[in-house]
């Protein structure tokens, strides 16, 4: 499936959209409201970059912003039309001395309508109307109704690069997923903005705990029946608004419970690798950890050994790693505390010191990635909780770690293979739980942060899958005007539309095109997500389609 | 602003009403929840002083971050701006109907809007991030 370049298959889907393909089903919408001259009708010239033919900076917002609808509209199934609200002008400069570049969500949510899957729930609007089969706010999409029919605000901020606003970034149009070194890839940011606003995303605060329409209407969202904290065996529906909150903070105790997710996880997802307390047995377990910006990464082979407390050559009772330290550390690993001086003096001091490899036990709850900046560092750096470093300390000595491999654990999930949802230990309004855990490897597209390994053109990863959990019907493949039945996404994620698009260009002629798409259903039969009819009815399709 | 504000206020109002006649009868609109304001939602970094570098504010520097975005939410210039921003396309405060068929219906207000920012990391590699940044491999966070 990852046999083509991500480029040539941008150039193919665009290609298939100008021969008339109809390949997506679900229509989203554009509704730009952007004035004349600027954000989506910018006419500044543009060349052509990364398979979007624009020759506008306008024309190539225009085409980056609808193709990630369309491949959003081409995984999920609505018979009602999708609308986004949407603006590519520039941010005020309050917002750009903030660095935002991006503001986007879902407009209203429903619940108790026609056809809804469970009652007494919250549905984000789009899954809403695709549930009800028909429009639940009818012809009130424009402006004069304040956009109160439309189903998704995106708005980007195109002021990004300019002289006031994040200075040296620019957004990176290409449909490739391929951006230079200072590029941001709007295909991955948006793809990811507009997952939230299909309904990856709860609408309870997790401050409060208290349901979106409380005390009126006190029903959960279909996310939150789906949020599982392993601690208490209960999904959020069935917790108090107080233990909501404590949940909210539960990390590494709260995951997705929907089969569709936790069924695909671990054909998705690499084996666990994490700090581990190897000894002694009775605190044997995983550690949350923060990798340090410099020196080398942790592995198996450097961050292995016992623990030895870095105490001060000053103040035996100053284990803040800001001044020299005792050469106890000597070939161990040194455990210092957060604060008073930067993460990397603390880990030079402990080099200096003798020690392999530190430890930084933060001084509150979670762990935070460690900033800053040394190449005289040869030694790797990893941060732990306060409550990991105290009961480190509590133990010593006799306390050994290492980075493990456990190839009998899912990275990113709990034992059952559920999958875990971002829980830091301070709550992040917007971030935390209405996120894949950052543990997850490879990285997925609905992880807190938008990485640079996400191919959200050819692939959505576990997200399909949550949507499918929430209620979402999938799309078929269709060849030309010929349903193949095909579930267009693969359990893993990949949009099996771009695989045949990529087709009409490798084989232009018919009989290559659909030797093309047969070589595509057997790899899919391969990998079992399809069965022997559903390659039948591929080929047939491909045979049947007029013109590749 | 305080034109726009009514434009969308009237929108938003007329929306519901249309929804309410188009159902049926409609019950008056409960009072939905005060819930954290926007700001709160967005992901926030300031560029460090000594390093130059983007990093997560301090407590002290996200609350002058706030404050200064709310101050230009407010200020004349950001209301001439002549494309709707999301906070204006949303309305300020959650309203909530109840449709003679039984559904019920909440248009989403400001707070729910997702923000994502800009961060840097040592290497110079700008990500895109939510709340909380946590970035794998290239963190950002700079002890002070």
């Amino acid at each position: 499936m990852k046999r083509t370049s991500s480029l040539l298959k941008a150039a193919a889907l665009s290609c298939t959209m100008l021969l008339g393909l109809p390949v997506y089903a679900a229509q989203i919408k554009l509704i730009n409201i952007d004035p004349p001259g600027v954000g989506f009708n910018d006419p500044t010239p543009a060349a052509p970059v990364g398979g979007n033919p624009g020759t506008t900076i306008g024309e190539q917002r225009l085409n980056a912003y609808q193709r990630a609808l369309d491949l959003w509209g081409s995984i999920l199934k609505s018979k009602v039309p999708i609308q986004v609200v949407g603006s590519f002008s520039a941010f005020p400069p309050a917002l750009c001395a903030g660095n935002v570049l991006a503001q986007a969500g879902a407009l209203s949510i429903f619940s108790n309508f026609p056809h809804a899957a469970k009652a007494d729930t919250w549905y984000a609007v789009a899954l809403a109307n695709s549930m009800a089969g028909e429009d639940l706010t009818p012809g009130q999409d424009g402006p004069q109704d304040g956009f109160a029919g439309a189903d998704i605000v995106a708005q980007f901020n195109g002021g990004v690069g300019g002289p006031a606003c994040i200075p040296g970034s620019t957004w990176y149009y290409g449909l490739d997923n391929n951006p230079p070194a200072a590029g941001i890839d709007f295909l991955n940011t948006f793809m990811h903005e507009v997952g939230h606003g299909l309904g990856f995303a709860n609408f309870i605060t997790e401050t409060d705990g208290l349901p979106p329409a409380f005390p009126d209407f006190p029903y959960p969202d279909i996310y939150e029946r789906n949020t599982l904290d392993i601690s208490l065996g209960k999904t959020w529906d069935q917790l108090t608004p107080a233990q909501i909150v404590l949940s909210a903070t539960n990390t590494g105790k709260v995951v997705w419970a929907g089969k569709q997710v936790t069924r695909s996880a671990p054909d998705f997802l690499g084996p666990f690798t994490g700090l581990r307390i190897t000894a002694p047995a009775g605190i044997a377990r995983d550690l949350e950890t923060g990798s340090a910006s410099f020196g080398p990464a942790a592995t198996t082979t450097n961050f292995v050994g016992e623990v030895v407390l870095g105490t001060s050559t000053a103040a035996p009772g100053v284990t803040d790693g800001c001044g020299p330290i005792t050469p106890a550390v000597a070939g161990k690993i040194a455990l210092v505390d957060r604060g008073i001086c930067g993460f990397a003096v603390k880990t030079a001091n402990a080099q200096a010191a003798g020690a392999k490899a530190v430890l930084i036990a933060n001084n509150a709850p979670g762990t935070i990635g460690l900033g800053g900046a040394d190449p005289t560092i040869v030694i790797p750096t990893l941060m732990v909780s306060l409550g990991d470093g105290t009961l480190i300390k509590a133990n010593l000595p006799g306390v050994s770690v290492g980075v493990i491999v456990d190839p009998t654990r899912l990275a990113g999930t709990d034992a059952n293979n559920h999958v875990l949802l971002y829980t830091p230990g301070v709550i992040a309004l917007g971030s935390s739980i209405s996120h894949f855990d950052t543990s997850a490897e490879p990285n997925l597209l609905m992880e807190p942060a938008i990485t640079p390994t996400l191919k959200a053109a050819t692939n959505v990863d576990l997200t399909a899958q949550l949507f499918k959990d929430i209620g979402w019907p999938i799309e078929s493949l269709k060849i030309h005007r010929c349903d193949t039945k095909v579930p267009n996404v693969t359990p893993v994620g990949d949009i099996v539309s771009v695989e045949v698009a990529q087709c009409a260009i490798d084989a232009p002629r018919k009989l290559q095109f659909v030797g093309c798409v047969t070589h595509v259903a057997a790899g899919l039969l391969k990998q079992r997500y399809i069965d022997l009819g559903d390659a039948a009815r591929m080929v047939v399709c491909s045979a049947l389609a007029r013109k590749p | 602003m305080r034109t726009m504000q009514c434009v969308v206020a009237l929108g938003a109002m007329a929306g519901v009403l249309c929804v309410s006649s188009g159902a049926g009868v409609a019950e008056p609109a409960a009072s939905p929840q005060q819930k954290q304001p926007a700001g709160l939602n967005a992901m926030r970094v300031v560029r460090d002083a000594a390093t130059g570098e983007l990093r997560a504010p301090t407590t002290e520097e996200l609350q002058a971050l706030l404050a200064a975005e709310q101050a230009a939410r407010q200020s004349t210039a950001f209301a001439r701006s002549a494309t709707p921003t999301a906070q204006q396309v949303l309305p300020a405060q959650r309203s909530i109907v109840r449709h003679a068929n039984g559904m019920v219906s909440m248009q989403l207000s400001q707070e729910s809007l997702s923000a994502l920012k800009a961060a840097t990391d040592a290497q110079g590699k700008v990500h895109v991030v939510h709340d909380t940044p946590v970035l794998k491999a290239q963190p950002q966070l700079e002890e002070k």
